[in-house]
């Protein structure tokens, strides 16, 4: 039976390989993606008048309120009825980069209202303007504060994506699916799976915790 | 050394329905220390925040070198000025607070670097060695890689005033410097302002520390319910007290 495995295993590589780069490629452009918009909804939600306050909380309260799958699944064939159509990579990608945009725009949020009153004063009594603030004494400390958040966010967003795989991107799950569809070794294959993705995500908690101590406030 | 650096004249300031500041007017010529004494919400801390536009005023007008900060005033009318302006404004006068404020992600130079680099936009070698001879100037020369978490209380302090003064401010604003201090580290922070009134700096000094306030000011005021109620040198306002609530006051308060 192992031989069997392994026989399989050395056939499938090029595609597993594929899988795994795809959940990556996947992950890590809907976590850049999603930080990026999220710090400016953040910034909204933190220094936006009553207006853009209202249109990023609303924002953030329905993506957060809603499950990853349905977000995809609502980009996917929901989107088309309105003329915006997305191919599946595309609108796994866009789904999972709004859903990490949620967590990252709520996450600093909290973070930039926990810095102490004081720190903006002393940049404005410096003479910093507002965005050079924002840029080097509320954003550094921030961003330090809200790391953990952030690396759990990602290692959420690496699990999302294997929901893609129901759109039909041909991810880490999928991958496995036509394997053992082939040969029918489902624990093997489902076992090397959940490996695979384990350490992915414990790569990204290592790697998050090294760059926290790295950054700490000494 | 006579041309006056600060105007203030009438000013009044209000939270709601509470006045805070009840008509204040003080002149500070080039050079002047002058201390401000009072207890507490007796409108002295908001008075600084007032000259370093970190409060809005309702009344009244602050004269720095003799033009108006903050707001502007034609035909009759006021308006505060833009952001951009407040913020011109307000590097023409340096602050220092009771809670140091230092940016803990930045070393100690860092800190005095900051602004130097991105608000006067001098180099990065410039800007390392002002802070390097504002360090040397108020005792820390070797503590320029630390940060403010490693350093105590009375270091932090002298790391705040130095990064207030690197930026050459025309007057110096002390809210309340020493009151967050351990009582053995105040000395060190004191000792660095007196220095400063030695070599002529323009300063304001709100404090509780009526000894120094007698040493170091020209002028000491005491300010009771929003307005100044006396004014004096350190001689008449510790030695010969008039008032009553005056004497009251230092009464109640080690010398």
């Amino acid at each position: 039976m192992s031989t069997g495995f392994f026989n399989e295993l050395w056939i499938s590589k090029m595609m597993i390989f594929r899988g795994i780069y795809m959940c990556i490629f996947v992950s890590f452009t809907a976590i850049l993606i999603g930080t990026i918009i999220g710090v400016f909804v953040g910034l909204a939600l933190t220094y936006g008048n009553i207006f853009t306050r209202f249109f990023a909380r609303a924002y953030v309260d329905i993506i957060r309120g809603i499950p990853v799958l349905v977000l995809i699944l609502t980009i996917y064939f929901v989107l088309p009825v309105i003329q915006i159509n997305f191919t599946a990579l595309q609108a796994g990608i866009t789904s999972l980069a709004i859903f990490s945009s949620a967590q990252v725009a709520e996450m600093l949020r909290g973070g930039l209202q926990n810095i102490p009153k004081g720190q903006t004063e002393a940049a404005k009594a410096v003479g910093l303007g507002f965005s050079q603030t924002f840029i080097f004494v509320t954003l550094p400390q921030a961003l330090r504060q809200v790391l953990p958040t952030w690396v759990n966010t990602a290692v959420e967003t690496v699990k999302g994506s294997t929901l893609i795989s129901l759109i039909g991107v041909v991810e880490i799950t999928l991958v496995m699916q036509q394997i053992i569809g082939r040969n029918f070794l489902t624990m093997q294959f489902y076992a090397l799976a959940g490996l695979i993705y384990f350490l992915i995500c414990y790569s990204i908690e290592r790697g998050g915790k090294y760059v926290e101590k790295k950054v700490a406030i000494k | 050394m006579t041309e006056r650096v600060l105007e203030i004249s009438k000013l009044h300031k209000s939270y709601g329905d509470h006045k805070v500041l009840n008509g204040v007017d003080l002149d500070l010529n080039g050079g002047d220390v002058i201390s401000i004494i009072g207890s507490s919400g007796s409108g002295k801390t908001t008075l600084l925040r007032c000259v370093n536009l970190l409060e809005e005023f309702q009344e009244g007008v602050i004269k720095i070198d003799g033009r108006e900060i903050g707001y502007s005033n034609s035909k009759g009318k006021r308006s505060k000025v833009n952001n951009k302006q407040v913020t011109k404004d307000r590097a023409l006068t340096g602050m220092v607070f009771q809670s140091f404020n230092l940016f803990p992600h930045l070393s100690a130079a860092e800190n005095i670097m900051l602004a130097l680099r991105k608000v006067q936009k001098k180099s990065k070698k410039e800007s390392a060695e002002i802070a390097q001879h504002w360090l040397e100037r108020v005792g820390l020369p070797d503590r320029g890689s630390s940060f403010p978490g490693q350093l105590s209380g009375g270091q932090q302090q002298r790391v705040a005033i130095a990064r207030a003064i690197a930026m050459n401010p025309k007057l110096m604003l002390f809210d309340e410097v020493t009151s967050a201090l351990d009582p053995e580290l105040i000395n060190e922070v004191l000792d660095v302002i007196k220095s400063l009134a030695v070599e002529g700096m323009t300063m304001l000094i709100v404090t509780h520390e009526m000894r120094f306030a007698y040493e170091v000011s020209k002028k000491v005021i005491f300010m009771n319910d929003g307005v100044i109620a006396e004014q004096g040198t350190p001689d008449e306002i510790f030695k010969n007290a008039s008032s009553e609530r005056l004497t009251a006051f230092l009464k109640n308060t080690r010398f």
